[in-house]
């Protein structure tokens, strides 16, 4: 785990406004990855990304959504640093096993985050900016670098194809007897 | 009300209503539609439980640092917080104490109408918003409520102090805003004119509850505005730190 350590020049208010949304960063960074210490990495390395280009950020008033945005950049150079050779798949389930985690969630949680860690990255990110951070389509489509109407089919695809997952689910009766490859015992 | 939206609504639509990005003009004719427009309602529905469902899902998320925490000082630092709590309380009280002139405009006394207790709400921001929730219609002094609301109105004028208020109706206090059953009517006309802090909100799904149980067509009084969820619409005040107050 990378720790930033800030530079005494950079205390102050722009350092208390940042540290005012590490647990919305935290929160939003650990619903992409399903890992804490991944997540934790990814908000340091937002924080340190932040503070060298601070004079970027030209309103206050935009920190969260200029904040998001690092740290999506961040996680999609992640992605594609390991060229995508772990599965996603393959990193939840590690996560799964902690029992910590366990412990602090529910059934109906649970089948919400699996379903969550099944969408690809793009319909993941979208949702989760919009549902947990309640950032309004202007704000996502200034963190994701899209226009506004693509963020609204984006988000339109993205929730039915959650909806189906869930469904899927929820139901795996359906899902088993509407398909024709299974092979059931017969007594 | 002149209504704009005909047949199926696109998903689009839907999901910008859900999420709150609509005017509140355009909100409130939409929301008029839905109620002829069972399809399109029913869709609104899902993509709000799924949005709650997402929501509470990553509302208690693990931290890597709990993780890593030894168990002996798990231990300490309860027996820290707990000291340092009652030392917070006592202090509090102190401070409560000697300055409670000065402090209380910047506290709200939330009363319990059963008695249950009482506690203190801290506003940290500069606007004062509070929320006030009514689901019971046999409880409810309707006057009594009113007269309470304006005060605190009245009395944020007068100190300059900014604030929202917003009245949200559910289950069987939905009577207050429907146009047969409300005895309020010129009343809440009235304040809606003269205090445009003020919000009179309706649960939708009790409004199809109505209709489904008892074959009844509600109609809202006109000052009213309406929500998909009456209790959503409360719990998600509650996150976004405005005072909750039920009635």
């Amino acid at each position: 785990m990378v720790h930033v350590k800030f530079p005494s020049a950079f205390k102050g208010a722009f350092n208390n406004k940042l540290e005012l949304h590490r647990a919305d960063l935290y929160r939003v960074a650990w619903s992409w990855c399903h890992d804490t210490v991944l997540a934790e990495d990814l908000v340091q390395e937002t924080y340190a990304k932040a503070l060298k280009n601070r004079s970027q950020l030209k309103e206050i008033s935009k920190l969260k959504p200029w904040l998001m945005r690092i740290l999506a950049n961040l996680h999609v150079d992640y992605l594609r640093s390991k060229q995508l050779t772990e599965p996603y798949e393959d990193v939840h389930q590690i996560t799964e096993n902690n029992p910590d985690s366990i412990a602090s969630r529910d059934e109906s949680v649970q089948i919400v985050r699996d379903a969550i860690a099944q969408l690809n990255d793009t319909h993941r990110k979208i949702i989760t900016l919009v549902d947990i951070t309640e950032f309004t389509y202007a704000e996502v489509a200034e963190i994701l670098e899209i226009p506004v109407g693509t963020v609204m089919s984006r988000l339109s695809r993205a929730r039915d194809h959650l909806k189906k997952i869930l469904n899927d689910i929820d139901n795996p009766k359906e899902k088993l007897s509407s398909s024709p490859n299974i092979l059931r015992r017969v007594k | 009300m002149k209504n704009n939206y005909f047949g199926t609504l696109s998903d689009e639509t839907l999901n910008s209503l859900v999420d709150n990005e609509l005017e509140i003009a355009e909100r409130s004719e939409l929301l008029a539609h839905l109620q002829t427009d069972q399809d399109s309602k029913q869709r609104a529905c899902e993509v709000n439980y799924l949005k709650d469902r997402v929501k509470t899902a990553y509302s208690n998320i693990p931290h890597a640092a709990q993780n890593d925490t030894p168990a002996k000082w798990s231990v300490y630092n309860k027996v820290a917080s707990v000291f340092f709590a009652f030392v917070l309380i006592g202090l509090t009280y102190i401070g409560l104490n000697s300055n409670i002139q000065n402090t209380a405009a910047q506290r709200i006394v939330v009363l319990d109408p059963d008695g249950r207790g009482q506690q203190f709400s801290q506003q940290n921001s500069e606007e004062m918003r509070v929320v006030f929730h009514v689901s019971n219609s046999t409880r409810l002094n309707a006057d009594e409520l009113l007269d309470d609301i304006e005060s605190l109105l009245q009395q944020s004028i007068q100190n300059h102090q900014k604030v929202r208020v917003e009245v949200v109706a559910h289950a069987a206090g939905l009577d207050l805003l429907r146009e047969r059953l409300s005895t309020q009517k010129p009343r809440i006309a009235a304040m809606s004119r003269q205090y445009p802090e003020l919000t009179f909100v309706a649960c939708m799904n009790t409004i199809a509850r109505i209709k489904r149980e008892q074959g009844v067509e509600v109609k809202l009084i006109s000052d009213a505005v309406a929500t998909l969820s009456g209790v959503a619409h409360v719990v998600m005040r509650q996150q976004q730190g405005w005072l909750y107050i039920q009635v």
